[in-house]
């Protein structure tokens, strides 16, 4: 199922290079080649009961559209089904299925012709759950959610996770398929630079959670 | 249905390093408290995703198959992946390695193609090959490599933009991605930059078991600095890493007999 792809991977699955290191001209494999799967696959299944909700609601705050999201959502997991085999193969399966989500959700937003809808989408919504204080509230939100939206995009994903869906994180780091440490750093970071860009004590941000 | 949000609450602990513990149950930072999106009452929108996924996966998977060749976000990123690996093991094998290394000095004369070299070292050094107890290496929060590169683009070398785009396309990062080929292809002045990040080493490689670990030592060795935009980056240290790289590419013991 693999099939020719795997010739380059030696050093990183512990192979022998001497049968399977890199040739003097790299065999840079054309992605119609693989043969595609036509069944889900039983891990897959897995992965979408496990991830299925996670990846829709990031999908849905980028686009702010449910059916676009769902869409979307489908179309992922279905490119992971008809090439599982190269799934399979990852250093972190689900970093490289988070990474083929974000992959899609640029994708669209690309075919689109539009910015991601993050700011808008969230601010709405958060101002939604408390309407008695209305438009005051959404304009306060709109400056935090397009300062979240400005982050690095492994930090945005990290707050986007851990702070504005609520997952734990421990959940957060399965999701993106990184070390609970590298969650740590990650949110430690964006707390620091979301802090610079609302003008505010970039100290209090590092001591926040860390006293 | 499992609710992730509740579940798994931390099985990770295991496998975390020295920066873990310090935030999970304190007070949330001001600011961001007021990020949280309201829950839905009852079962919200994204739970009915999974109703009935089963059968449009299927589906769909069907009239995939028969409408390929499809564009394939998990075939592009795999293959930018393994293109980016082989770009650095390209790079860290190539015979003048050690001496872009030596001329990335904290000067005026510095040479951003050794921050290139050295960009890949960490990127082989992380991702690749196990630890010294034999296990798989799990991946490390640190971007040694990207800001390495970055440096290395930054003074024009269209190698170091390439490696970039291939990096967040490697993770899903298409505008980044898109980015820096427009800068790789402006800087080569090459419409096709594949060929062009490729052509300086068509003298070919020699096959090697990854990086020794004498290679590892030095470069684990070396103090490295946080930073919020570049996150852990490993500080210069030219002379001992272009050492450990010149014996590393010299020593039989570290290369594979090509028998």
């Amino acid at each position: 199922m693999v099939g020719s792809l795997d010739g380059g991977c030696a050093d990183a699955h512990g192979g022998t290079p001497s049968q399977q290191g890199l040739p003097e001209r790299l065999p840079l494999v054309e992605a119609g080649n693989q043969k595609a799967e036509t069944t889900l696959p039983d891990d897959l299944v897995a992965l979408m009961v496990m991830q299925g909700e996670v990846y829709w609601e990031y999908a849905r705050l980028h686009l702010d559209d449910a059916d676009a999201a769902d869409d979307l959502v489908d179309d992922v997991f279905a490119d992971l089904a008809a090439h599982w085999g190269i799934v399979l193969r990852q250093e972190s399966v689900e970093e490289f299925c988070w990474g083929v989500l974000r992959g899609a959700v640029d994708a669209e937003l690309a075919r689109l012709g539009r910015p991601s809808a993050f700011t808008a989408a969230a601010a709405f919504a958060c101002a939604m759950g408390d309407a008695r204080r209305g438009f005051a509230e959404l304009e306060s939100k709109i400056g935090l959610f397009s300062a979240i939206g400005d982050l690095p995009k492994r930090q945005h994903d990290v707050v986007v996770l851990t702070y504005v869906l609520g997952y734990p994180l421990g959940t957060a780091a399965r999701i993106m398929g990184i070390t609970l440490a590298g969650v740590y750093s990650l949110r430690r970071d964006a707390r620091r630079r979301l802090a610079t860009a609302l003008g505010l004590d970039v100290r209090t941000a590092e001591e926040a959670e860390d006293q | 249905m499992i609710d992730i949000r509740r579940s798994a609450a931390d099985t990770l602990a295991e496998d975390v390093g020295e920066d873990v513990g310090e935030d999970e149950g304190r007070p949330v930072w001001e600011p961001l408290a007021g990020a949280r999106l309201p829950a839905p009452e009852g079962r919200g929108r994204a739970a009915l995703y999974l109703d009935g996924a089963h059968t449009r996966l299927t589906t769909r998977l069907k009239l995939r198959t028969a409408a390929q060749p499809l564009l394939s976000g998990a075939a592009r990123a795999d293959r930018a992946m393994f293109e980016l690996m082989a770009l650095c093991h390209l790079a860290v094998e190539d015979s003048s390695a050690p001496a872009w290394l030596s001329a990335l000095t904290n000067g005026p004369d510095i040479e951003p193609h050794g921050a290139y070299v050295l960009g890949a070292l960490c990127h082989l050094a992380v991702h690749y090959g196990k630890d010294e107890h034999g296990k798989e290496r799990r991946r490390l929060p640190t971007d040694g490599s990207r800001t390495w590169w970055q440096l290395a683009a930054g003074a024009g070398d269209f190698q170091a933009a390439y490696t970039l785009a291939l990096l967040a396309a490697s993770h899903g990062d298409q505008r980044e991605a898109r980015h820096w080929h427009d800068q790789a292809r402006q800087f080569s002045q090459d419409p096709d930059i594949r060929t062009a990040a490729l052509a300086p080493y068509n003298g070919g490689l020699q096959p090697a078991q990854g990086l020794c670990p004498t290679l590892r030592q030095v470069l684990a060795a070396l103090p490295s600095s946080r930073d919020a935009d570049f996150g852990r980056t490993p500080a210069i240290a030219p002379h001992p890493l272009a050492a450990a790289l010149h014996h590393h590419q010299t020593d039989p013991r570290c290369h594979a007999t090509t028998s």
